[in-house]
């Protein structure tokens, strides 16, 4: 069991330290470098969480804590389970090593709850990112002693140490279902793209529509208090816990740590008797009879962006840890059309500010950052086709800026109407959004080419462990973090805003087109080189 | 048709490779034999442009690896010894994708799948997902893809290995009615008894170098293949 755990270890804590290309031992500073980005992109999910748990706090109205804790810790493990069901369900039954372990002398049981441990491991690492900033709104806003300080602080470890294991709980009873239920579907991949789109329309449509509707947010309020005392009442007892100060809360958080370990043990009895049955399924393939008409020729540019499209899209994994920003940007076009007059009178927002988040929203796509490492030992195929490597790293950047670009048009148009831009902002909006998804673009392919590996174990660990798609998301974030901070500083530093944002305006559009045209370059020189040497 | 002049290569201080010529002529099936790590992946890798060397030149039919590798790669075809596919795409989608990428007609194409797939038996699991495919039926399917577009030489990395019977002794057929039309094959294997029925030539490789090249007879002469690559390559009696 430990050889088994230290092995699942190893491969999400190698890439770290060990340069997978070159096969050596990163440097101190390169290592200190991906802690920082790691680290970086969390304080990104924790930022939201202390705006979300904020806006919460004020929509309120009268203190409801019960309330409070229930949501966020239903919101946390929701956003757990989604993010790390898939990731689960590949490292179960899909792992390129299960052939191995399952014929060598190891229990299957252990194989199992070795499989569990990156989940558990990303779970409680999101949980404590999410977690804590809804501490942080609560002690902002209450009144405590140093006791109630001390007994708000034990609390809060007991849930971040309770949550990752029910969140874990919740994605093995879909991991379950989706392998022996669903397992006639053959597109279950599709089904998990949809539910993921719906829950973060819904999550969205809430606080967008909550900022219009206060009478809405209270009878909302209401019904989830009523849920939380009734279906989900594992939630209302964590916020019964949670917020009061007296001794009758051990009793509900003994519930909720039965509840969790009761739910555990049944899961994992039940995937340990259908263990073999789940990772030998296979789903029945639709009955296409073999014809001519089947045959079809393209053009090469065609067929290479073909492949490179259905590379993207038939991958759940991919699409959703590298595509997501596809989903925001179009949800961020429908919240703009609710909540633009809202959005305008914001003190000291500008188009800096406009243009910020924008490119906050285009570094959550980030499917050139692993274009290249998803092709897996399939790579050879393309480095023996007679095209130029060029031409196949070029249809990459395509698809990128295909899924990009589109929602990107939604979006721009939706922010020019609703928030009322002028003209001559406008343009700006648009230049530096277009130029931004091309610098995100080029920028995610040569990190993948430069840092990325094709002999993963499962495609989870091309997406999710792969440096080059980490490096690329703090590289897109960070400019656009500053941007939008320091849009909200310059009517501090001057009178003439409009003067210093048109300068600025400028400078980003010159920037981002030498960059653009140094990574086209940098590609066309060693692109080839960079991409036969994986 | 092939031409690999003072190949080598190293990877850090081992060398892999290491000042190999061989040449392959048009219409001739050559075998390339060594032990595991020997170095024949590494040359077979090399000559079709995967791999890059460090001293030599590999020419295909008067064309440079290094400097026209398109011009090579569109008149090969390369079968590796791990068949790995896009596992996204049905069989018939990746065959019009390897068909569109080397400019195979519709008819060509139409007329070398029906010939190929039913031969290999593979025509009823084209339109499937080759996710779900056996090791053999991928197999197959490269060998397809290798053989749809005509290409004047096809490089193989153990061919055999995954193949049932039926089909190494289809390949073989079809080895030896290509090599008629002028096609070449260099392939590396461990299967001796194949290659010295197959090989109209045959190189061993040991320790990155070349031992012993020449036709099956210069090579072998009385004695069987086996005898003769143990004791080169092991220097045992046998």
């Amino acid at each position: 069991m430990k050889i088994l755990i230290r092995k699942e270890l190893m491969q999400i804590l190698k890439p770290f330290f060990w340069n997978r290309k070159t096969g050596t031992k990163r440097s101190k500073i390169s290592i200190l470098g991906l802690l920082f980005l790691f680290i970086f992109i969390m304080l990104v999910v924790s930022s939201y969480f202390f705006l979300q748990a904020y806006t919460f706090f004020e929509l309120m109205g009268l203190p409801n804590y019960d309330l409070y804790f229930s949501s966020f810790s239903f919101i946390s493990t929701i956003l757990s389970v989604f993010m790390s069901n898939l990731l689960l369900y590949n490292a179960m039954y899909v792992s390129k090593d299960n052939d191995l372990l399952l014929s060598s002398p190891i229990k299957p049981f252990q194989i199992l709850i070795s499989r569990l441990f990156p989940s558990f491991l990303f779970n409680f690492i999101l949980t404590v990112f999410e977690i804590v900033p809804v501490f942080v709104v609560y002690l902002i806003k209450v009144n405590y002693d140093f006791i109630n300080l001390l007994i708000i602080l034990l609390k809060m470890t007991i849930l971040i140490m309770l949550l990752p294991i029910f969140s874990l709980s919740i994605s093995l009873i879909f991991v379950f279902i989706i392998g022996l239920i669903l397992s006639k579907v053959r597109r279950k991949n599709v089904i998990q793209i949809i539910l993921t789109v719906i829950f973060s329309v819904f999550y969205s449509a809430f606080f967008n529509i909550a900022a219009r509707n206060t009478e809405l947010v209270f009878s909302v309020m209401e019904k989830l208090e009523s849920i939380f005392n009734s279906y989900l009442f594992y939630f209302g007892l964590l916020g019964k816990f949670l917020s009061l100060n007296t001794g009758i809360s051990i009793l509900y958080i003994l519930s909720d740590i039965f509840i969790t370990v009761f739910m555990l043990v049944v899961i994992l009895y039940l995937m340990h008797k259908t263990f073999f049955k789940m990772m030998n399924f296979k789903a029945k393939e639709k009955k296409v009879k073999f014809n001519n008409n089947l045959i079809k020729v393209q053009k090469v540019k065609y067929a290479l962006f073909r492949i490179e499209n259905f590379r993207f899209i038939k991958n759940a994994i991919y699409f959703l840890n590298c595509g997501f920003g596809v989903v925001i940007m179009l949800i961020g076009a429908v919240a703009v059309c609710f909540t633009g007059g809202i959005i305008k009178n914001i003190p000291y927002i500008s188009i800096l500010t406009y243009i910020g988040v924008i490119m906050m929203l285009l570094s959550m796509t980030n499917i050139s950052s692993a274009s290249v490492s998803i092709e897996g030992n399939a790579i050879y195929i393309s480095k023996t086709l007679p095209v130029k490597i060029f031409s196949i790293l070029k249809s990459k950047i395509v698809v990128h800026l295909m899924y990009s670009l589109i929602p990107l048009t939604f979006l721009i148009i939706s922010a020019i109407v609703f928030l009322k831009i002028s003209l001559l902002d406008s343009v700006f909006l648009v230049l530096i959004s277009i130029l931004y998804t091309f610098f995100i673009a080029q920028l995610g392919l040569i990190n993948d080419l430069k840092h990325g590996f094709t002999d993963w174990i499962n495609e989870t660990v091309a997406v999710k462990q792969n440096s080059s798609v980490m490096i690329s998301i703090s590289e897109s974030l960070f400019p656009s973090i500053f941007i939008t901070a320091f849009s909200f500083i310059i009517p501090l530093l001057t009178e003439s805003v409009s003067m210093l944002l048109l300068i600025i305006c400028s400078f980003l559009v010159v920037l981002l087109v030498i960059f653009n045209l140094t990574f086209y370059f940098y590609l066309k020189k060693n692109g080839e080189k960079l991409y036969l040497d994986l | 048709m092939l031409k690999i002049n003072h190949l080598t290569k190293k990877y850090g201080n081992k060398i892999a490779v290491d000042d190999l010529t061989l040449h392959i002529n048009k219409g001739e099936i050559y075998g390339f034999i060594g032990h595991n790590g020997a170095g024949k992946s590494t040359t077979i890798k090399a000559c079709v442009g995967i791999l890059d060397f460090d001293y030599g030149e590999i020419e295909i039919n008067g064309f440079s690896i290094k400097t026209n590798p398109i011009e090579c790669k569109k008149q090969i075809a390369y079968i590796p010894d791990n068949p790995d596919v896009y596992s996204f795409m049905s069989g018939i989608d990746y065959l019009n994708f390897i068909s569109d990428v080397f400019k195979v007609s519709l008819e060509e194409r139409k007329e070398k799948i029906n010939k190929y797939a039913d031969m290999f038996e593979m025509t009823y699991a084209l339109p499937n997902n080759t996710s779900t495919y056996s090791h053999g039926m991928k197999q197959k399917l490269v060998i397809l893809s290798a053989l749809v577009h005509s290409p004047k030489l096809i490089i193989m990395d153990e061919p055999f290995v995954g193949l049932d019977p039926k089909a190494s002794f289809l390949l073989k057929k079809i080895m030896n009615e290509m090599t008629e039309n002028g096609c070449s094959f260099f392939f590396s294997t461990h299967v001796l008894e194949v290659a010295q029925k197959l090989c109209d030539r045959v190189a061993i490789i040991k320790e990155g170098k070349l031992i012993k090249s020449g036709t099956m007879q210069e090579v072998t002469g009385d004695e069987s293949l086996e005898n003769v690559f143990l004791e080169l390559s092991e220097n045992m009696q046998v």
